[in-house]
């Protein structure tokens, strides 16, 4: 049977069976289910420096998104084992492409009321900061996984991780990692490294701090976070790590005869240390409406000259891609337009949520700023119960053209998506 | 300005409660508020022991469906609570955690917990607070306002006011306990800016055959006097004590629950 097929053999199956408040459990095994359909509509920018008249990145506007998401867990004594898998196939008029994820294929061995033995296949994911995590080793190639109409999806990590929770009120965990480093501007060949570390929590009256050390192949990283109640309205939280090698992609001039050179992508694969932070917080006023208010700053991500160099680096493949040197010219524009989005230092991020925007709707408005390159992008989600259990929801991201901006060179002017939700 | 003095009241105040008439009619001691309080909490908790229960929420709404929430519950100490949500299908698998007065939330949607802040509701007019929240001794200092009287029946009425850096969700409020019993009988619920929030009543009593007949509260309304007709009814049943592992009451329990 095709992908396709088996997936929308589910996710009928999973629409056939559903019933409100239905539950599929059986002596300590239990099963839930997430289907998503949803549409996706990307227009194109006719021309940015990037993707000088849509040569390298022209993909049809319109797709269609079907997901399917189960998540087995079974539970024995001390034992527990859990499972959290995806298919998704996405469709558009040219193509289709089917994946499948494995988020999560995990044993925990409860060893006794303090210790706790975890192995596996897994997501690493820690910190208070709400659209990025520099304190984690594991942070992820996206940032704001959250507000989203299709859920982020990829692969776990193999892992194993021992943990100690003392009674009064610290917790360490060793953990060793197969790890890959995931921002854009890392490229996508970047291989998997053995990972460990140590991450060191204290909690104390209203508030509680992470230490965390990593040792990664050539790589040392310190993180810590911390994060605070105050009073019963206001949150504030703070995230800094550094690590002592930066695995950039940088655009890079090379010569290949006396008179002609092409750009390439090559890491600058430095050994001095680099900061990343992120300081925020979140407010609740009496009526339910909260803001999060965030800065980030990426140490690794590019200076105002390094993005230049990429820039000329761009411009001068433009001119190459009808030359002898089109593939290498082609393969550089490929891979910057993957970058664009995130790849400078110093963000703004604001979000407004309220959960009862009109009736049972929920909506969710937020901007983040580069203060760099005043690169904007502006996004919204609303959602809404049909009955318990199945709900629509609609989206979108608008990326701002102030000329110089990387939001000014994402081959997409903005993106839309719409669909409905089914949980089991 | 400077507040105005009654000078009549200064020259005759010391006569009134002069030694020699204050002998003749004793005052009676006024309760002691913080004994009260604990009194009132025993129908809430298990005397410092961890226990469990289901929660039912039904959040009612004039001319709304009534939207109604399962939980299950588990204290591990006044101060440590988990709450688990069971129904509705779209709620199930998150998990609120209080400890100490932090506050984390945690969805299997989403992939890490989240601290919130105690304003942050998440089940109709129940405040985290309340649902996760056994006993008021833990985080409101008492103080006696006097005796009072409803429909015939004799209560004390106590103003408990947050203790400094705890995680009350309330500023302030002003708790009905029975002169005969001490079972709880209503509360109003104050913002710091004195405008009553909500107002609870402690509706239903039940004894436990299966805990040595403790009698426990297994109702709570809660009224929203802002907004006619919206209240929350929270039912509280099958409670266990139970030694509960410590592990489960942390952020990266809370990851392990789903």
């Amino acid at each position: 049977m095709k992908p396709t097929c088996a997936l929308t053999l589910a996710t009928l199956l999973s629409m056939a069976f559903y019933r409100p408040a239905m539950a599929l459990e059986w002596e300590g095994l239990e099963l839930r289910g997430r289907t998503e359909l949803a549409w996706r509509y990307t227009p194109l920018r006719d021309n940015t420096t990037f993707n000088p008249g849509r040569s390298i990145v022209d993909r049809p506007e319109h797709s269609g998104i079907l997901g399917q998401r189960l998540s087995p867990s079974y539970h024995y004594g001390p034992l527990s084992l859990r499972g959290d898998f995806w298919l998704q196939s996405e469709i558009n008029e040219d193509d289709h492409d089917e994946e499948f994820y494995i988020q999560e294929g995990q044993l925990d061995w409860y060893v006794n009321d303090n210790l706790i033995f975890s192995g596996g296949v897994g997501l690493q994911h820690w910190g208070p900061g709400y659209i990025w995590n520099p304190a984690n080793p594991f942070q992820d190639r996206e940032i704001n996984v959250e507000d989203r109409v299709i859920s982020y999806k990829r692969n776990g990590n193999v892992f194993a991780a021992l943990e100690w929770i003392d009674d009064s009120g610290w917790s360490a965990t060793a953990y060793y990692v197969r790890h890959k480093l995931r921002d854009p501007f890392y490229g996508d060949n970047v291989p998997y490294e053995n990972t460990f570390a140590i991450k060191f929590n204290q909690q104390f009256n209203n508030s509680d701090l992470t230490l965390t050390y990593a040792r990664q192949e050539k790589m040392d990283f310190f993180g810590s976070s911390f994060s605070i109640t105050v009073g019963n309205q206001l949150e504030l939280h703070s995230e800094l790590s550094v690590r002592n090698r930066r695995f950039t992609q940088l655009a890079q001039r090379v010569a290949v005869s006396p008179v002609d050179d092409i750009f390439v992508l090559q890491r600058n694969e430095t050994h001095d240390w680099h900061a990343q932070f992120l300081m925020g917080g979140q407010y609740t006023t009496e009526s339910q409406i909260n803001f999060i208010f965030e800065y980030f700053y990426n140490g690794e991500g590019y200076s105002n000259s390094e993005y230049d160099t990429l820039e000329q680096g761009a411009k001068h493949s433009s001119q190459q891609l009808a030359s002898p040197f089109s593939a290498a010219a082609a393969g550089f524009l490929g891979n910057t337009n993957s970058m664009l989005g995130r790849m400078k230092q110093h963000y703004l991020f604001a979000r407004i949520s309220d959960t009862q925007l009109a009736d049972d709707m929920e909506g969710k408005l937020f901007f983040r700023y580069g203060l760099q390159d005043a690169s904007i992008v502006v996004g919204g989600l609303l959602s809404y119960d049909i009955v318990d259990g199945i709900s629509l929801s609609a989206g979108g991201q608008y990326f701002g053209q102030v000329s110089g901006s990387e939001t000014a060179e994402i081959p997409f002017r903005f993106i839309l998506n719409a669909g409905i939700t089914i949980l089991f | 300005m400077y507040p105005s003095v009654n000078v009549f009241a200064v020259i005759l105040l010391p006569l009134l409660v002069s030694p020699s008439l204050a002998a003749q009619e004793p005052a009676p001691a006024q309760p002691n508020a913080l004994e009260l309080l604990t009194k009132a909490d025993a129908y809430r908790n298990f005397k410092g022991k961890s226990f469990t229960f289901d929660l039912t929420l039904n959040s009612m709404e004039p001319e709304k469906d009534d939207k109604i929430f399962t939980l299950n519950v588990e204290i591990l100490n006044p101060h440590t609570s988990l709450v688990i949500y069971d129904q509705p299908t779209s709620e199930r698998g998150k998990a609120l955690l209080m400890s100490e007065n932090n506050l984390w939330f945690h969805s299997p949607h989403s992939r890490k917990p989240i601290r919130i802040t105690p304003q942050q509701r998440l089940l109709g007019e129940a405040s985290n607070g309340d649902v996760a929240s056994t006993d008021f001794s833990g985080d409101y200092m008492p103080s006696y306002l006097g005796a009072d009287a409803i429909d015939d029946v004799a209560y004390h009425k106590l103003e408990l006011v947050a203790k400094p850096d705890s995680l009350a969700t309330y500023s302030k409020l002003h708790l009905w306990i029975r002169s005969d019993n001490h079972k709880p009988y209503k509360a109003d619920f104050f913002a710091n800016t004195g405008k009553l929030l909500k107002t609870a009543f402690y509706q239903r009593y039940e004894k436990l055959p299966y805990l040595g007949d403790k009698e426990q509260l297994t109702a709570i309304l809660i009224v929203n006097p802002l907004s006619e007709g919206k209240q929350t009814l929270m039912e509280y049943a099958d409670f266990q004590v139970a030694e509960l592992s410590s592990s489960r009451f942390t952020t990266s329990g809370l990851r392990r629950l789903r």
